[in-house]
C-alpha cells in the first residue's frame, strides 16, 4: 500500500549533514558521469554527452558533439555551479580554454579530475525526481517536484509528491500518477513520467542504490524527459553481487582508509592526533569523545570490528602505527571491550605487531572483558601496561604526551 | 518481554561455522535453550550435542523451535532468514553484518507481514538476565534487575551494561537493535515493547550520530513513558561530513548531529549524559527520587 509521506521538510540547508561513521564507511558516491551511464542502462534518457580527461578526448568529443554544449567537472560533491565547475561553452576555443581551467580545479576539498562534455539540452520544464531511503520508515521513498533546479528542501509541502515504496508490493502506478497530477503535470507527460519512475525504481533495487536524484529531469519539447544531472549512492554492502560494477571503490580514501578496507577494516583519517583502534564503531566513536576531555583529538579511528584472529588485530595494529601513512599520529589508544574478539586475543596481536615493529609513539592499552587477565598477564610479560578503564587509560595518555 | 524465557527453544541458522559454534555454546552456558542447527547440507550432523537440520521448516517439524539466531554470511542471510520467516518462527536475530541495504527492506517488511519480530541485521542481540540470551553479548557482564537498555550499538552496549553492573545496577532486558540504517525492530519499536514489561524501574537508551533513531524515541517516550530515561550518544565530537544529497536531507526530517538529538531528547524529559561514565548514578539517582 503506497502511503503519503509526511512530516515537515527540513529547512537546514546551510548546515552540514552529520552522519555516522557507519554510513560514511557503507556509500559508494558516483560521479555524475557515471550515474548517467547506469541510468541510461536502466533505460532512461540522458544528455549526449562524453567524459574527458584530456585535451585529445575534448577535441574528439566536440568533434561528435558540437555546440552549444555545457563542461561539467566530475566530483563527489556538490556545489559545483558556485564552484565554477560547471560552465556553458560555444566554441572550440571557448571549451579548450575552460577544460583547462577546470581541471585540477578544488571544488570543496575534492580535485576534479574529469570533466563530462555534453551538449546543451533545450527544454520546457525542469522537474526534480529521486528515490532515497526514508530512514525513519526503513523503506525507500519516491520525491517528486516540478521546481527542479532548486533547493528541494524550500518546496512547500503541497507541491510535493512523497510516496513510500515498498519492495514487497507490486508498483503502484495508479497511486502514483494521481499524485502527480496533484502537483500539476499535465496528463498529456504522466505516461512518460510514470515510465520514467517505474524504470528508476526497477533500478534503484537492481543495482542495491540508496540514493538516485535527477536534479533536474527536463521536460523537452517533443514531451520526451532527460536526466540532466544525476547523482547516485550505492550500498556498498551490495557491491559484492555487482561485478559489473567497475568503480574505483577507493577513490573517496586516503592511503591509510584504503590499506583499511582491503584488510576487511574499517578506517576514517581525521585531523587530530591520535589515533584509536578499538572494536565497535560506536565504542571508537565514544573513545574519540572521551579523548576531547582531555583536550586531546582524534587524528584516525580504526575499528577492527568482531574478528578473533590474531593476525588481523596485528594487522589493525600495523595500520594504525604506520607513520608513512598516518605521519600526524603523536599517540595511540587501543581499546577493546572483548566479547567475540577476545582479550588475550588481542594482546597475541598487540605483541605479533610490536615483535615485528615496536611504534616510536606513546601507546596506551585497555582491554575488558572476556580473557582480560590473561591478557593483562601477556601483555605485563612484555614489560606492557594494561588498563581495564577507558578513562584513566585516556589520562595517562594524556600525561605522557605532556611530558614528551 | 517478547513471552522469552528458559524455556524457550531456540536454533542456530550456521551453527557449524566458527562463530555460530562458538556463540551457541555461550547461548547453552547462559542458559539458553538451543536445541538444534541450520546449515544447508548437514543435516544429520550434531553441535554441542544439538541436531543440524537442512533448514528451518525441518527444524521446526522435528524441534518446534520457536526463535533462530542468525550467523550465515551476509550474501546468504535473506534466504536463510526468508525460510525462517516463513516456518513459523516467531523471533528472529540476525547477529550478522554487512547484510545488503534492500535485503534488510525485504526481511523489515516480509517479518512483518508475518508476524515475526526481527532484530537486527548487524545486532549483538537481546538478553533477558537469568532468563535467555540470544545473539553475542559477553555472558559476564549482566545482572539480573530492573533496567531495560535499548542500544545502537555492539562494544559500546556491552561496556554500557558492564558499568550497570559494576554499580549493582542490574537489568531487565537488554536489547540491541544493531547498527544498520533500517533494522528489523527500530530504537522507537522496541521501546514500545521495553515499556510493556513488567519490573521495570527505568531506561538506558543507547544511541550514536546520524539518522533520526533517538529523535523519534523521543518523541514516543515523551508520549508514552514517564519513568525515568538516560540517554548517551557517541559521536558527540565527530567532525560533521558533507551533504549526502537534498533528497536525504528531507527524507531525514533533520540532520542526525548530536545537538539534534540531544535538543529531542532533552524535551522528551530524557536526561543526556556527555560522559559515558555518568551513565550509571544518573539512571540510579532517577530511579530512586521516584
Amino acid at each position: 500500500m503506497v502511503k503519503n509521506g509526511d512530516g515537515p521538510i527540513h529547512s537546514s540547508q546551510k548546515q552540514s549533514i552529520v552522519i555516522s561513521t557507519n554510513s560514511i564507511l557503507n556509500e559508494m558516491k558516483l560521479l555524475e558521469y557515471e550515474a548517467k551511464d547506469l541510468l541510461k542502462g536502466m533505460g532512461l534518457s540522458v544528455p549526449y554527452g562524453r567524459v574527458c580527461k584530456d585535451l585529445s578526448e575534448l577535441e574528439s568529443s566536440i568533434e561528435e558533439i558540437g555546440f552549444p554544449a555545457v563542461l561539467k567537472g566530475q566530483v563527489l560533491v556538490g556545489g559545483r555551479g558556485k564552484a565554477g565547475a560547471v560552465r556553458r561553452v560555444n566554441s572550440t576555443t571557448e571549451a579548450k580554454k575552460v577544460f583547462k581551467r577546470m581541471m585540477g580545479m578544488d571544488v570543496k576539498g575534492h580535485k576534479v579530475e574529469s570533466v563530462l562534455f555534453e551538449t546543451s539540452v533545450e527544454h520546457l520544464e525542469e522537474w526534480y525526481l529521486a528515490i532515497t531511503i526514508d530512514y525513519a520508515r526503513g523503506l525507500p521513498s519516491l520525491i517528486f517536484c516540478r521546481n527542479g533546479g532548486m533547493e528541494i528542501e524550500s518546496v512547500p509541502q503541497d507541491e510535493l509528491v512523497r510516496i513510500v515504496l515498498d519492495p514487497l508490493e507490486p508498483y503502484q502506478k495508479e497511486e502514483i500518477g494521481q499524485e502527480m497530477l496533484r502537483v500539476g503535470v499535465e496528463s498529456a507527460h504522466l505516461d512518460v513520467l510514470l515510465k520514467t519512475v517505474q524504470m528508476m525504481w526497477a533500478g534503484f533495487r537492481e543495482k542495491d542504490c540508496e540514493l538516485m536524484e535527477i536534479n533536474p529531469l527536463m521536460l523537452v519539447k517533443s514531451g520526451g524527459l532527460i536526466a540532466a544531472d544525476a547523482k547516485m549512492i550505492l550500498n556498498d554492502d551490495g557491491l559484492f553481487r555487482h561485478p559489473e560494477l567497475d568503480f574505483d571503490r577507493d577513490r573517496e580514501r586516503t592511503t591509510f582508509e584504503k590499506r583499511c578496507r582491503e584488510r576487511g577494516l574499517s578506517g576514517v583519517q581525521l585531523d587530530g592526533e591520535i589515533g584509536v583502534l578499538a572494536n565497535g564503531a560506536g565504542l571508537t566513536m565514544a573513545i574519540l569523545d572521551k579523548l576531547t576531555e582531555f583536550d586531546l583529538e582524534g587524528g584516525a579511528f580504526l575499528d577492527m570490528g568482531g574478528s578473533d584472529d590474531p593476525d588481523k588485530i596485528r594487522e589493525a595494529v600495523d595500520l594504525i602505527t604506520d607513520v608513512s601513512v598516518l605521519p600526524h599520529l603523536k599517540g595511540i589508544v587501543i581499546c577493546v571491550f572483548g566479547g567475540i574478539t577476545k582479550c588475550d586475543t588481542v594482546a597475541q596481536g598487540i605483541l605479533r605487531s610490536f615483535y615485528e615493529n615496536i611504534p616510536d609513539l606513546p601507546i596506551v592499552i585497555r582491554l575488558r572483558g572476556v580473557n582480560e587477565e590473561l591478557a593483562q598477564t601477556m601483555l605485563k610479560e612484555n614489560g606492557l601496561r594494561s588498563y581495564s578503564d577507558i578513562n584513566s587509560v585516556c589520562k595517562s595518555l594524556a600525561d605522557q604526551l605532556r611530558r614528551c | 518481554m517478547y513471552l522469552l524465557d528458559r524455556e524457550t527453544r531456540v536454533i542456530v541458522q550456521g551453527i557449524t561455522g566458527h562463530q555460530g559454534r562458538f556463540h551457541a555454546l555461550e547461548m547453552i552456558n547462559y542458559g539458553t535453550n538451543i536445541v538444534g542447527g541450520v546449515v544447508p547440507g548437514k543435516s544429520g550432523e550434531l553441535v554441542w550435542d544439538k541436531p543440524v537440520f537442512n533448514d528451518v521448516h525441518d527444524a521446526v517439524a522435528h524441534t518446534d523451535a520457536e526463535c533462530s539466531v542468525v550467523f550465515v554470511p551476509a550474501e546468504h542471510c535473506l534466504n536463510a532468514s526468508l525460510d525462517a520467516i516463513d516456518s513459523g518462527i516467531d523471533t528472529l536475530v540476525i547477529v550478522t553484518e554487512h547484510v545488503p541495504l534492500h535485503d534488510a527492506m525485504i526481511l523489515r517488511q516480509m517479518a512483518k507481514r508475518k508476524n515475526v519480530r526481527l532484530i537486527g541485521p548487524n545486532c549483538p542481540g537481546i538478553c533477558l538476565p537469568g532468563k535467555i540470551k540470544l545473539g553475542i553479548m559477553p555472558n559476564s557482564i549482566f545482572l539480573k534487575g530492573g533496567v531495560g537498555v535499548v542500544s545502537r550499538s555492539g562494544t559500546l552496549t556491552y561496556e554500557v551494561i558492564q558499568s550497570l553492573t559494576d554499580n549493582n545496577i542490574g537489568q531487565l532486558a537488554c536489547i540491541g537493535i544493531g547498527g544498520d540504517p533500517a533494522p528489523g525492530t527500530n530504537m522507537t519499536e522496541a521501546l514500545m515493547e521495553m515499556i510493556e514489561e513488567p519490573g521495570l524501574d527505568g531506561i538506558v537508551m543507547i544511541g550514536e550520530i546520524g539518522g533520526v533513531a533517538e529523535q523519534d524515541a523521543a518523541d514516543f517516550i515523551k508520549n508514552e513513558y514517564n519513568g525515568p530515561v538516560v540517554a548517551f550518544i557517541a559521536g558527540r565530537t565527530a567532525p560533521p561530513e558533507k551533504r549526502m544529497g537534498h533528497a536525504g536531507a528531507i527524507v531525514s526530517n533533520g540532520t542526525g548531529s548530536f545537538l539534534e538529538k540531544r535538543r529531542k531528547l532533552d524535551e522528551a524529559g530524557i536526561s543526556v549524559c556527555e560522559k559515558m561514565e555518568d551513565v550509571p548514578a544518573k539512571i540510579q539517582k532517577m530511579i530512586s527520587g521516584r
